[in-house]
């Protein structure tokens, strides 16, 4: 008995609905009257759910969930052998003994037979009409089944094996590519032998020092990290993280954050003595359109990373027609480093609808969820203005990246000076940066 | 509890010694393991880093460097500080708005500091306009405070305690929402004139400091002092503290307490006023969110130095500072902790919990327990 689990196809049904027949049978044949008020109440409740459970039966369609109501629908997003029984597994079944494993892996073997049984009661109810609303069905898939298609996330665990959800896919480069195209950069250009960083405990920036260490202190470059320090964003005084940082006097001080932060350190690192021959560099989230006049003057000689938006594929596109086109609709040049990429993120999801949708008998439009995640998944060489996108099997589509590293005050923001263009270009593709290539 | 045990009448000769450690009150009993293991941890961390081996080792130059910014910062937070405990001392209130108080003041300097550092102005005659930016700080930040005392505070001011603790909650959002829905979430680069650039230096005593630093520290001081003086010399000073004695006894004997009662509010303000142009100067930035994390600080200054005491604000204030920037590092380096600042709060919450279970009062305090 412990090591089977409950037949769900049509006649393991039926035989359940046979057994508790004759229970209830059984237990309507006690006489109640000598025994005790809790033990009669207790026999009460049997009874009445075991008669609501056979009124759910007698209907030809639905689920009875026996302790519980009774449902038309054999799977929805509370009911069926797919939620049930590993929460079953999970929560009820006792693993103490030998016997106890080998009956929970005999459970789990019969898994397999127990959805048949209910796919076969699927397919019954189908044939009767008996179809879930949308917005149950919806529920059930969408739990697991929303495509995401983000343009800007780079923190490298959302692709990573293992942490990656199968519907989620982007467009933006994986931060393992642009931390190490920034210790290229430090080691080739500056030298740098001793590197710090600071980021402030947001995946972001973590995901960025991460790949940094990652890639400077691999055999290949041999640079040592001396110091990783972090800072709370709510705070505005970091100088004394900095003087910390500054007794040690590093090379290079890799500061990945946001906006607002990353003109803090700058201005804040700049008047600490031990960071005096120190570089400092910043990423992508830096670049904002006010980070020159909330940084100052403490931003001249810093370095930043970023997509380098002069070399895109399709440079003369971007140029002549996208950036006008932009400028009408939003009032603004754009802001912020990723709007190609949003760009790029919905016409490759557009082309993956194409792929995916039905179109119904009524002139209506279905786009199955997992339709469109396979049409997504299955991406290859989608020309975006960006690079030619692939998706790989962990969701990062930009799998060929080209960062460029900017000298400030040269950016291509309110307040940059010169033709905004990167002094130092690198092209990796994701392999390389994550040295499985 | 423990006390229970007197009631054994007679307790034998064997169990006499027992008797006496059964009779210690067992808070007391676990205030002690507490404060054991504390000194404990705190000698055995600093020990460990200042005796790291020489290379690993600050040197003196760099605990200066942490003894100073943490100065600075405590002197912002002093000045905030002030506001809690004038606030608390009359009404046994916490204001839970002032942090947003200082925001709006930082917030509507900003606008003249803005317009003086593009017309050039700011650094042509940085001291005039420096007056005009400090002047409409606090004259914003001070109207706020007084608004708030008249429309969110005073009608609710004979209910429960916790209804005008609740009302200070949502008096807070309320203008953290409002400064967003005017001025944008997007943070602003507060203009600095250049004497006071962050490259600016002063030497005093040996010690080389920036000039913004110095200016916070001095205008702390000059604030305690003066205020001490407004409440202890002036007359309005002497119907404050009547008010803050006994309110119905201080309406007996002639004092206008709505009247009294604004002005501490006002008082409070004009001080966040200040620390929001000094913010606003030593970090160059400002958003509607910056009230809140150094509200909250100044709020843990003034629980520390003794919630009521002015000095006890101003000594809180500094202490919190310091524990902010030299208690990660001594306390944690030696341990080997990475990232030891990460444990900034960690440091700050302790002492603010350690201070309320040993000195429920404050550090300069009355020692008595107060339910807010």
């Amino acid at each position: 008995m412990r090591s089977r689990l409950e037949d769900r196809s049509p006649a393991g049904v039926a035989r359940i609905a046979a057994t508790l027949r004759a229970d209830l049978a059984r237990a309507n044949a006690v006489d109640t009257s000598k025994l005790s008020f809790p033990t009669r109440t207790s026999i009460e409740v049997v009874k009445s759910a075991y008669r609501t459970a056979l009124e759910g039966f007698a209907l030809p369609y639905g689920d009875v969930p026996i302790d519980w109501r009774n449902t038309p629908y054999v799977v929805i997003q509370n009911v069926g052998a797919y939620i049930d029984t590993p929460k079953f597994l999970g929560a009820d079944h006792p693993i103490e003994t030998r016997a106890d494993a080998e009956a929970y892996l005999a459970r789990l073997a019969q898994m397999p037979r127990q959805l048949d049984g209910e796919l076969g009661r699927l397919r019954a109810a189908r044939q009767k009409g008996l179809v879930p609303p949308n917005f149950l069905a919806d529920k059930t898939l969408g739990d697991k089944g929303i495509v995401l298609l983000s343009p800007s996330n780079t923190n490298p665990a959302l692709t990573a094996p293992g942490t990656h959800n199968p519907y989620y896919f982007r467009t933006a480069h994986n931060d393992a590519i642009q931390g190490a195209v920034v210790a290229d950069f430090a080691n080739q250009k500056l030298h740098a032998k001793t590197a710090a960083t600071i980021h402030d405990e947001s995946p972001y920036t973590e995901g960025l020092t991460n790949a940094f260490k990652n890639s400077f202190t691999a055999p290949a470059i041999g640079g040592q990290v001396v110091d990783e320090e972090s800072i709370d964003s709510k705070q505005q005084s970091y100088t004394p993280v900095l003087t910390k940082i500054g007794q040690k006097s590093p090379d290079f001080l890799y500061g990945p954050d946001y906006t607002a932060e990353c003109a803090l350190i700058l201005k804040q690192g700049r008047q600490v003595a031990g960071l005096a021959n120190t570089t400092f560099m910043g990423s992508d989230g830096c670049y904002a359109s006010n980070f020159i006049k909330l940084a100052g003057s403490a931003i001249n000689g810093a370095y930043y990373s970023a997509p380098d938006l002069s070399a895109f594929d399709q440079k003369d596109f971007y140029t002549n027609e996208f950036l006008p086109a932009y400028k009408t609709l939003a009032g603004t040049a754009p802001i912020s480093a990723f709007h190609a990429h949003a760009y790029d993120a919905v016409n490759l999801l557009a082309a993956a609808i194409e792929k995916a949708a039905v179109q119904n008998s009524d002139g209506s439009l279905t786009i199955p969820r997992v339709a469109l995640k396979d049409a997504v998944q299955s991406t290859t060489d989608f020309q975006g203005i960006v690079t030619k996108y692939t998706c790989s099997d962990t969701g990062d589509c930009a799998t060929t990246v080209t960062i460029g590293v900017y000298l400030a005050p040269n950016l291509a923001i309110e307040g940059g000076t010169g033709d905004g263009k990167p002094i130092f270009t690198e092209t990796k593709t994701l392999q390389e940066a994550l040295g499985t290539g | 509890m423990a006390e229970g045990t007197d009631l054994q009448a007679g307790p034998s000769p064997a169990t006499a010694r027992l008797g006496r450690l059964q009779r210690l009150p067992l808070r007391r009993l676990i205030q002690i393991v507490l404060a054991i293991l504390i000194i404990g941890f705190v000698a055995l961390g600093t020990y460990k880093t200042l005796t790291l081996p020489p290379d690993e080792r600050y040197d003196p130059s760099t605990w200066k460097a942490f003894v100073i910014s943490g100065v600075a910062q405590g002197g912002i937070y002093a000045l905030i500080a002030l506001g809690y405990t004038l606030v608390y001392g009359v009404l046994r209130m916490i204001n839970f708005a002032h942090g947003e108080v200082f925001m709006m003041g930082c917030f509507a300097s900003f606008f003249f500091a803005d317009a003086y550092a593009s017309s050039g102005l700011l650094n042509r005659h940085p001291f005039y306009a420096l007056a005009i930016i400090f002047a409409i700080a606090m004259l914003t930040s001070c109207l706020i405070a007084m608004l708030l005392e008249r429309v969110a505070y005073r009608p609710l001011r004979n209910s429960p305690r916790l209804v005008p603790l609740i009302t200070a909650i949502g008096a807070s959002l309320f203008l953290q929402n409002t400064a967003f829905g005017f001025f944008g979430p997007q943070t602003q680069a507060y203009p600095v004139p250049d004497v006071l650039g962050g490259d600016q230096t002063w030497t005093i005593l040996g010690i080389t400091m920036q000039r913004i630093q110095v200016v916070v520290i001095v205008t702390a001081i000059v604030a305690v002092i003066g205020l001490t003086l407004f409440i202890s010399r002036t007359r309005t000073g002497r119907s404050i503290r009547a008010v803050a004695e006994d309110r119905e006894i201080a309406s007996l004997m002639g004092i206008d307490v709505d009247r009294t009662i604004m002005i501490t509010f006002a008082l409070g303000g004009l001080l966040a006023g200040i620390a929001g142009v000094q913010f606003g100067l030593t970090f160059g930035q400002v958003s509607p969110y910056i009230g809140f994390t150094p509200g909250i600080a100044a709020f843990t200054a003034s629980v520390l130095g003794g919630i009521g005491s002015i000095g006890g604000a101003a000594l809180g204030g500094l202490l919190l500072g310091l524990l902010q920037a030299v208690g990660p590092p001594l306390l944690f380096t030696g341990f080997n902790i990475p990232a030891p600042f990460q444990l900034q709060d960690v440091i700050t919450f302790s002492v603010l919990v350690l201070v309320l279970i040993f000195r429920p009062g404050g550090i300069l305090g009355s020692g008595e327990a107060e339910k807010v």
